[in-house]
């Protein structure tokens, strides 16, 4: 199901962010409340399809257990496109309808870029390798760039911190990938999904069960991959020209064939390497 | 056309600021950066762990030091995510391109101009006090006015006494910072930060406490030198208390930091006349 709508009524940022999919900042209004929304803005077939990348790959971590931005479908109307095109000096102009946008996170929150030594800020640190698979499967290289993952106060655990994925718009191995349909089949196997610094160390003092048990998590996502794909709107999908039922046999692809994409053995090698820096005994 | 360099702020400052809502409208300055581009300097001062401003709390405090670890790695890359040049962090460009890369809960300010700092480590300090006015420990407060003053009285503050204790009004007694008594007179060294947020509450008290010791030396001169700490170019709107304690007290106000020499000279000459006999050239009656 597709995120709730709400309605831009104005722009909020004077000009893009510098990332490379110029999100602005729009204040909507949702029912009689007015809300922040870091927005996507749908221009051509490649931004469009970066809702696409967006919607699902938040539907998938939301059920994978992550801390996630509230997601909205932002409706912008024809005339207050025309502005936003204006203001913001796009190429292509701004589609009036629906964009993705995720509720700004300011107060707690902070974009980073992960680096080892925050791993002991974490509440829970094991999430570094359940982000490592989920993005495989998603098919999303770009976790390392600065500010594709949050730091948000955890509620639970005092002075910690939760890790939020927020920025998943190169999932699908890049937008360019699945507007291509008749391509996007031929390079479900590229492996892609790249680690945060700090996991090896988790992997290190957690052990091998916890490469058993975040595999057997990410497995059990296959049979909602139809759910994820169904979490984006239809218009993303025709306006980027994807195809819904590639989009689900990619991911029922990936995680049939997680062990060889995200080097399963490797990590359970890793995994066994007790802190001296010598393989643990296994007792039988 | 101008070149390039006239385009770019060459002396400047930017604030840090944490945001306390979720809009990003009710942000509180925890920091400030400067930087001197001809002279490649520059330096920042954060909120420490001993000072306090309102509704910043442990998380948040987590929250700077991440994001100031994220800073000072980029200025030792000189590389800003999304800036596609290398970036000096002595350059306006370098704050720029990190103001518009920070986005949530820890921010930086656009580069703004500034008067250059004739002493930049000294003046970062008043800065920080005058955009930031954190509530500091007493004795936080204290040791800054105390170094910056033994610092422009250099050898002098072997000669005038630490913490003296002298008379006032009604019997009472009153420490100052520093201070001297013969019978010639008394001088009275002391001190104010007028780039805190305090500067107006310690200018008054400072002002009283004075009138109240002259009041107990009637019969002979009561020499008053105050130093204080100023904001750069005034920010802190402390010109009306210096005049404030120039009417009331003592014309021998100065920066310790821009008036130094003249700070020690008008020390100096207030001791020589505290010890010097012109009729005999008899040692003074020291107490």
């Amino acid at each position: 199901m597709a995120p709730p709508d709400v309605h831009a009524v104005r722009a909020l940022s004077e000009r893009p962010m510098r990332t490379r999919w110029k999100p602005v900042d729009l204040v909507c209004r949702r029912d009689e409340e007015e809300v922040t929304v870091r927005t996507k803005l749908a221009r051509d077939a490649e931004s469009t399809a970066v809702c696409v990348a967006e919607a699902v790959s938040h539907a998938l971590l939301s059920a994978h257990g992550f801390r996630m931005a509230e997601p909205f479908c932002v409706i912008v109307n024809e005339d207050f496109a025309r502005d936003l095109t204006a203001q913001y000096g796009f190429e292509n102009r701004v589609r009036s309808g629906r964009h993705w946008g995720t509720r700004l996170m300011v107060r707690g929150v902070q974009e980073v870029e992960f680096t080892a030594d925050l791993v002991d800020d974490l509440a829970d640190p094991p999430d570094l390798f359940r982000l490592y698979l989920a993005d495989v499967i998603l098919g999303n290289p770009d976790r390392r760039t600065h500010g594709n993952v949050l730091l948000g106060k955890s509620e639970s655990v005092p002075r910690r911190f939760d890790l939020i994925p927020i920025d998943q718009s190169d999932a699908f191995l890049h937008p360019s990938a699945m507007i291509r349909p008749e391509r996007f089949r031929d390079r479900f196997g590229e492996p892609k999904g790249r680690m945060l610094d700090g996991m090896e160390r988790v992997l290190l003092e957690k052990g091998r069960s916890l490469v058993e048990v975040c595999f057997a998590d990410a497995k059990g996502l296959r049979d909602r991959a139809g759910d994820f794909v169904g979490a984006c709107h239809d218009e993303w999908i025709d306006g980027a020209g994807a195809d819904p039922g590639a989009l689900e046999e990619f991911l029922v692809h990936r995680i049939d064939t997680l062990e060889t994409l995200a080097r399963k053995d490797h990590w359970l090698e890793l995994a066994s390497i007790d802190s001296g820096g010598q393989h643990a005994l296994e007792i039988t | 056309m101008p070149s390039k360099s006239h385009r770019e702020i060459l002396h400047g400052y930017s604030v840090v600021r944490a945001c306390l809502d979720d809009t990003g409208d009710h942000a509180v300055p925890v920091g400030v950066v400067a930087w001197d581009t001809p002279n490649e300097w520059r330096s920042w001062r954060w909120l420490e762990e001993d000072e306090k401003v309102r509704g910043i709390d442990r998380a948040t405090r987590k929250l700077m030091r991440i994001t100031r670890n994220q800073i000072q790695r980029w200025a030792d890359a000189r590389k800003v995510p999304y800036e596609p040049a290398l970036v000096e962090p002595t350059t306006a460009p370098f704050w720029r391109a990190v103001s518009e890369v920070l986005s949530t809960a820890v921010r930086v300010d656009p580069p703004k101009a500034m008067d250059p700092m004739d002493k930049p480590e000294a003046e970062i300090e008043s800065l920080f006090e005058a955009v930031v006015q954190p509530t500091q420990p007493k004795r936080h407060r204290a040791r800054r006015i105390d170094s910056a003053i033994n610092a422009a009285l250099g050898e002098l503050t072997d000669l005038i006494p630490l913490r003296k204790r002298v008379s006032a009004f009604g019997g009472a007694s009153e420490r100052v910072r520093r201070g001297a008594e013969t019978d010639r007179g008394v001088l009275l060294v002391d001190g104010i930060n007028l780039a805190a947020g305090t500067a107006r509450r310690d200018a008054d008290a400072l002002v009283s406490r004075f009138m109240r010791i002259r009041d107990a030396y009637r019969n002979r001169p009561v020499h008053i030198i105050v130093g204080y700490a100023a904001s750069p170019g005034g920010l802190n709107g402390e010109a009306h208390m210096c005049e404030w304690i120039r009417a009331k007290l003592t014309d021998q106000v100065f920066d310790v930091v821009s008036q130094n020499a003249e700070f020690k000279k008008a020390a100096a000459d207030a001791w020589s006349r505290l010890e010097a006999d012109p009729q005999n050239g008899a040692a003074p009656g020291w107490r």
